[in-house]
């Protein structure tokens, strides 16, 4: 394996445990509407999370599993769907996982705008 | 779409039967849903290799349910260290040094290789074979059902920085250690050395064992070897600190030891039984059994000299330089 080939499959699992967290929070921001699996996966992935089914169905059964979604089987054009739609306690858990998000990013804009500016002290202290 | 519902088969084959129909009915639906968006796409309808490109980019049916399933484990993660040093310690206390015993006695006596021929070999193989087995699915059965049965709060909460074991010196020698080397070197040097001068190992109640003559060259070779290992040990035990050089000299002590005990299972001289007080039979056992005993014991002693001697070879390649020691303490 080369050093490029390690560096992508590394960068690649990086990314993955990033978006793993936020996939959670962008499953159940967008169920705050009724949608079915097919149209849920194509709203994530219109917004640039995309995401493969082997991973949002499992997910979406885990959420639901522990109360945070609920769904239900209709028929919509003639064909059987299964819709789901963020429950109560899924919506005191998303406002909560928000406010950490928030936290989060607000944490996270100060460390790297800290480290700009020592970057940018570096350089005016040696020039 | 026979395609399609054949994948799901295969897919609701490796799910739990309570969830089979509801995870393959959504997936039914999730792929014609798909399926739509593509010909609407197209203009036209799929065709079945178009379908089966389409299944193959969702992945193979087994990873699909797995997808699906809680995550098990035979061995989780909390025991999992605790598991694997078990192994190690298996692997190397005891498999590496029974096949090495077996490797060497293949390789260096003929009297073994000309009692376990062809069968009997193949039996020595099978022998060694299923006590790996064993060694190995022993920890693994005891773990495995620790994993399942036992509450692992303990491992996590009931611990304290103060029961930690205390910080090692890799290069302090123990003085305990070292004053029993010096007391058992010294003991079992004079018994050894007077056997192989005297060649009666054992004369009393009628029973005599006596070594072949051949053992007593080997007096002049393991005189050296145990005055100047029991030297050592004294010095270890006055200056209780690893040198390169001491390392170097322990490494030396213990391959001239594995050199010469190969050499005794190589060319090995039977030890000699006269029972005068037991009957022909059961002195013909006892001659057999002690004589088996001895050669296996040697070749076992020559195996493990020769994993210390490389063990203290390398320990003396990783000990700092003398100057480099005195220049760590000073700076402490």
């Amino acid at each position: 394996m080369t050093q490029g080939t390690q560096n992508d499959a590394l960068l690649e699992n990086l990314r993955l445990e990033l978006r793993r967290g936020c996939l959670v929070l962008a499953v159940l921001a967008e169920l705050r509407t009724e949608q079915y699996g097919y149209t849920l996966r194509k709203g994530l992935a219109d917004r640039g999370l995309e995401v493969d089914e082997g991973t949002l169905y499992p997910l979406l059964r885990r959420l639901e599993g522990q109360g945070l979604l609920a769904s239900e089987w209709r028929e919509e054009d003639k064909r059987n769907k299964r819709f789901y739609k963020i429950s109560r306690d899924g919506k005191l858990v998303l406002k909560q996982l928000l406010g950490e998000w928030q936290t989060i990013g607000s944490s996270l804009e100060e460390i790297l705008q800290e480290s700009e500016n020592g970057a940018h002290r570096k350089i005016s202290a040696s020039s | 779409m026979e395609l399609i519902e054949k994948y799901l088969q295969a897919v609701k084959f490796w799910l739990p039967s309570s969830q089979q129909n509801d995870i393959a009915a959504e997936l039914r639906e999730d792929i014609r849903s798909e399926v739509e968006e593509r010909e609407s796409q197209l203009g036209r309808s799929l065709n079945e290799n178009e379908v089966e490109a389409l299944l193959k980019q969702r992945g193979r049916p087994l990873l699909v349910a797995e997808k699906y399933l809680p995550q098990r484990s035979l061995i989780g993660p909390v025991l999992f260290p605790a598991y694997w040093f078990v192994l190690k310690i298996v692997l190397l206390c005891y498999l590496v040094p029974s096949i090495g015993v077996w490797i060497g006695l293949v390789a260096f006596s003929p009297q073994y290789r000309a009692h376990h021929l062809g069968l009997a070999a193949l039996k020595d193989f099978l022998v060694l074979w299923t006590n790996a087995w064993v060694a190995f699915t022993l920890p693994t059965i005891v773990f495995a059902t620790l994993e399942r049965v036992k509450n692992q709060n303990w491992l996590t909460n009931d611990w304290s920085p103060r029961k930690l074991p205390a910080v090692r010196d890799t290069q302090r020698i123990s003085r305990a250690n070292s004053g029993f080397e010096l007391v058992f070197g010294v003991i079992f040097g004079i018994w050894w050395l007077q056997i192989l001068w005297t060649l009666v190992v054992f004369d009393t109640s009628g029973i005599r064992v006596t070594l072949a003559p051949e053992w007593h060259k080997f007096f002049w070779a393991f005189l050296p070897l145990g005055v100047f290992n029991t030297a050592l040990s004294a010095v270890n035990f006055v200056r209780p600190y690893w040198t390169r050089l001491r390392r170097g000299l322990r490494a030396a002590v213990n391959l001239v030891s594995a050199g010469l005990l190969f050499f005794i299972v190589k060319d090995y001289a039977p030890l000699l039984v006269q029972a005068t007080g037991m009957p022909a039979d059961a002195a013909r056992v006892l001659d057999k059994s002690l004589n088996l005993t001895i050669h296996l014991s040697f070749a076992i002693a020559a195996v493990i000299c020769l994993i210390i001697g490389i063990l203290e070879l390398w320990r003396a390649a990783r000990t700092e330089s003398k100057q480099v020691q005195l220049s760590h303490r000073v700076a402490t």
